[in-house]
């Protein structure tokens, strides 16, 4: 009895918005509430919070789990044309599976708080070039330090089928990879460091690969055409490892083959034109078409600048017939799945508290993001450029404090 | 304002031989004869000009009125009348489109693309927007370089758009002069000028022209740009005089396009970055007693929207691109809402293939991060980002960019408001003449056989 006491009166205290529309999987759900203890969402659903709860009344606002973006260089490169500011590549060898950047991530990047002015909360960082271009990273956009800040230093490896001279080369050159790493694996030689160099590239590229071939690890495939997809589809059966692809503009032509093959993909909605030759059969309801072909469709805004914009973007894809549920999926719990991030990414019970406050419709322009929690904690919506508003609000600028 | 008659006549397209030229006394005169040496190509292969009567829709003008539910009379190609419903003229002849809960804005107007000249599929051999050989380049025209199978033009004008300066790139200091054009099907880029639009000329400041030329003989640094632009126009000057001396010094395509930017005939559109840029280039201009009708990017305004205001330069830019550079570095959401809260002229330009089509979700946030803090502006002036201050960037403010009678009747019918993510181009008229149809998909480009471009 007495321990049942202690425990209650220790136990974290439990928080609530209430009278809010909660996104759930399925959809809204009006009059609901979301409450959350100790940094994890306890309760979400119609009706008002739980007893004990401190509840904080929304109306008219409109809550989903932080936004999850995928494929950004956020926290690497500060500055795009400024190579003393990126930390996102390796020039050293096309295959560098063993590059991890979250050791670069930078978690005071002025590039994270404007990413958080559009509500992202978590996002997938990844390495650019070359063939094998490294190790992507899970990071919460809401942390001070390297530690807080990277959920999972190793979450995909990312594949670029530009990084050698030709596609041709560039599948061999997988397949090769694949069969050497597990054969290292297999023979001991990963173990006992003998017979290494009868492999296809170095001692760490091969343990990371040998992740791959174990199916720890996905393969995030850049890809747009449809025939990429396909050998991508086959690939992964040959090799049997696990493929997520990046990009799929051309993905509709292949709807079927990728939802039968569980190759879930990560689109850009506004990459629907001719763009490259990669992409000529791009088509603006393509994230739409794939979704209704029963293929997991994450959306993304591969723009590590202007990562916030990626609210809009869904949008763009539900104009073009996706349905509204599936683009707020798209940009929360499909690309954390694909990725293999579980404890965020759905507003459900049991999951991190990374919520979204929103004046109306998330997706749409005249709506603003009112408030984020990470973790359960309040996150700040301010950075340099709200800084610099303040500092500019009236001209020009003068020493008055 | 079509068109001049040609100086030297169409019988060159004819076959026949050139009529022989009255001697040329001034640049301008040998200029105006290049230019028009031909007629424009006729538009007989786009859907003729109707009379409109469309009714029911919510009108929002650009001039600070809106009408709802509206009605806009068209007639010839042109806008006869704007107000609200059960009002204005009748017209038996118009044929009637009912629009009851849709909405109708003027064409939108990019001020800043660089469809054709770097056109869709990229690649290498499509890279005709900068003419990289020399940091000074006035001679070349983006007209020349303009590829009218760019798949972007359609996708452009389904989003609204009905004019597009097309640029030459940053990577010069001059980089040549523009082309304002309509998006529309053709054969060759001249088919789609903009009838009587004025000459513009592209110059760039800031970080590119030293980038590109630093290590091949300079400029490499923002002294230099300002050094080899004020030789740049010596020459010119020098250029000018001979022409008044009264002894016509050998063409020159390279000072002919600087004498229209020191004479004012031709509109000079400059792209920078940095406040401090743009101060010396504005310093630069009154040494030199030329104007700057616009400058492109533009991302520090905001430090400056006094100045520009006063001097009725006006600023094109993006709603929220940023951090790609240095000198795009020191960005607010607000720029475009605080050059327009200064008295100044906004504008919203994509600069982009993707942005082009979605200017009007480009202004809507620009103008919803102003509200956001305080910066009360009103929807039509955050229309007039995509319109009317285009519009009046590229010269053209008497002939479109706002629904007002006696202008062009370049219109766009959306199915939601224009500000909604969810908003689609329902029908777009140029002129007029119905060049989009959503529920109608025709093919333009090639690049895009009509069974992929889809609903």
């Amino acid at each position: 009895m007495i321990a049942w006491m202690l425990a209650a009166a220790l136990a974290a205290p439990c928080e609530a918005l209430t009278n809010v529309v909660v996104h759930l999987a399925d959809g809204p759900v009006a009059d609901a509430h979301v409450a959350w203890s100790d940094g994890v969402i306890t309760s979400v659903g119609a009706g008002p919070a739980p007893a004990g709860c401190t509840a904080t009344a929304a109306p008219g606002r409109q809550v989903t789990a932080g936004l999850v973006s995928v494929g950004l260089q956020l926290g690497l490169v500060e500055i795009e044309l400024e190579p003393s500011t990126r930390d996102d590549a390796w020039d050293h060898d096309p295959v560098r599976a063993a590059l991890q950047v979250a050791w670069a991530y930078n978690p005071r990047s002025a590039v994270v708080p404007v990413s958080r002015m559009g509500g992202l909360t978590s996002a997938l960082v990844t390495p650019t070039g070359g063939l094998v271009s490294g190790q992507a990273a899970w990071v919460a956009t809401a942390a001070s330090t390297q530690a807080d800040a990277v959920v999972k230093p190793s979450a995909a490896v990312v594949v670029h089928l530009d990084g050698l001279d030709s596609r041709a080369a560039a599948w061999t050159r997988l397949r090769e990879l694949i069969q050497d790493a597990r054969h290292a694996a297999a023979s001991g030689a990963l173990r006992s460091w003998q017979g290494l160099d009868q492999h296809g590239a170095s001692r760490l590229d091969l343990e990371v690969l040998a992740r791959v071939a174990r199916k720890e690890l996905p393969l995030l495939v850049h890809a747009d055409r449809a025939a990429d997809l396909e050998a991508a589809i086959a690939f992964a059966a040959e090799q049997a490892v696990d493929v997520v692809v990046l990009g799929a503009a051309e993905g509709w032509l292949v709807a079927e083959r990728l939802a039968a093959a569980g190759v879930g993909v990560l689109v850009e909605p506004l990459v629907h034109g001719a763009g490259s030759m990669d992409q000529l059969h791009g088509r603006p309801d393509n994230a739409a078409r794939l979704h209704a072909a029963g293929v997991q469709v994450g959306l993304v805004h591969v723009d590590t600048m202007n990562a916030r914009a990626l609210r809009f973007v869904a949008g763009n894809a539900v104009r073009e017939g996706l349905p509204h549920a599936a683009a707020l999926e798209g940009i929360t719990r499909v690309p954390a799945r694909l990725l293999g991030l579980e404890d965020r990414g759905d507003l459900a019970v049991g999951q991190r508290a990374d919520l979204a406050l929103w004046t109306g419709d998330p997706l749409e322009i005249a709506s603003r993001l009112e408030g984020l929690w990470a973790g359960g904690a309040p996150v700040s919506l301010r950075s340099r450029q709200t800084d610099l508003l303040d500092a500019w609000r009236t001209v020009p600028r003068t020493l008055t404090p | 304002m079509d068109r001049a008659v040609p100086v030297v006549l169409a019988s060159l397209l004819l076959g026949g031989c050139p009529k022989e030229a009255a001697p040329v006394t001034s640049w301008w005169e040998a200029d105006e004869a290049s230019r028009q040496a031909v007629e424009d190509p006729p538009l007989a292969h786009l859907p003729a000009p109707k009379d409109l009567d469309l009714v029911g829709a919510t009108v929002l003008t650009a001039t600070g009125a809106r009408h709802a539910p509206g009605r806009v009379l068209v007639r010839d190609g042109r806008i006869a009348w704007v107000g609200d419903e059960g009002e204005g003229p009748d017209c038996a002849a118009c044929e009637v489109v009912r629009a009851d809960g849709a909405w109708v804005t003027p064409g939108l107007i990019d001020t800043h693309s660089h469809l054709g000249v770097y056109p869709s599929p990229h690649l290498r051999a499509h890279g005709d927007g900068n003419e990289a050989t020399s940091p000074t380049t006035p001679g070349v025209w983006a007209e020349g370089s303009v590829w009218p199978g760019d798949p972007g033009f359609r996708r452009a004008v389904a989003g609204g758009v009905t004019t597009l300066q097309i640029l030459p790139g940053s990577a010069n200091l001059v980089g040549g002069r523009g082309v304002v054009v309509r998006p529309i099907p053709a054969r060759g880029g001249r088919a789609m000028r903009f009838p009587g639009a004025p000459e513009t000329v592209k110059m760039a400041c800031g970080e590119n022209p030293k980038r590109v030329y630093g290590d091949g003989g300079g400029p490499s640094t923002r002294m230099g740009n300002l050094k080899v632009m004020r030789e740049t126009f010596l020459r010119a000057q020098g250029y000018l005089e001979a022409w008044a001396q009264g002894d016509p010094p050998e063409r020159d395509l390279d000072l002919d396009t600087l004498a229209g930017v020191l004479e004012g005939r031709f509109l000079l559109q400059v792209h920078c970055y940095r406040s401090d840029d743009m101060l010396s280039f504005l310093q630069l201009a009154q040494e030199f007693g030329f104007r700057v009708r616009g400058f492109h990017h533009a991302i520090e305004a905001y430090r400056i929207r006094d100045i520009l205001a006063a001097q009725e330069v006006s600023v094109s830019t993006w709603s929220d691109w940023w951090g790609f550079k240095a000198e795009a570095w020191d960005a607010v959401l607000q720029n475009a809402a605080l050059v327009a809260e200064a008295g100044g002229r906004a504008v919203i330009h994509s600069d982009d293939a993707l942005g082009i089509q979605r200017l009007n979700q480009e202004a809507a946030k620009a103008w919803h991060d102003g509200l956001a803090v305080g910066i009360d502006l009103e929807e039509d002036e955050a229309l007039r980002w995509i319109t009317a201050n285009a519009a009046w960037t590229l010269g053209l403010d008497d002939e479109t960019g706002s629904l007002e009678a006696g202008k062009r009747a370049d219109l766009v019918l959306w199915d939601a408001h224009p500000f909604s993510v969810y908003a689609r181009a329902q029908r777009v008229w140029i002129d007029g003449r119905l060049v989009y149809d959503h529920e109608v998909p025709v093919a333009w480009s090639d690049v895009e056989p009509v069974r992929e471009v889809g609903p």
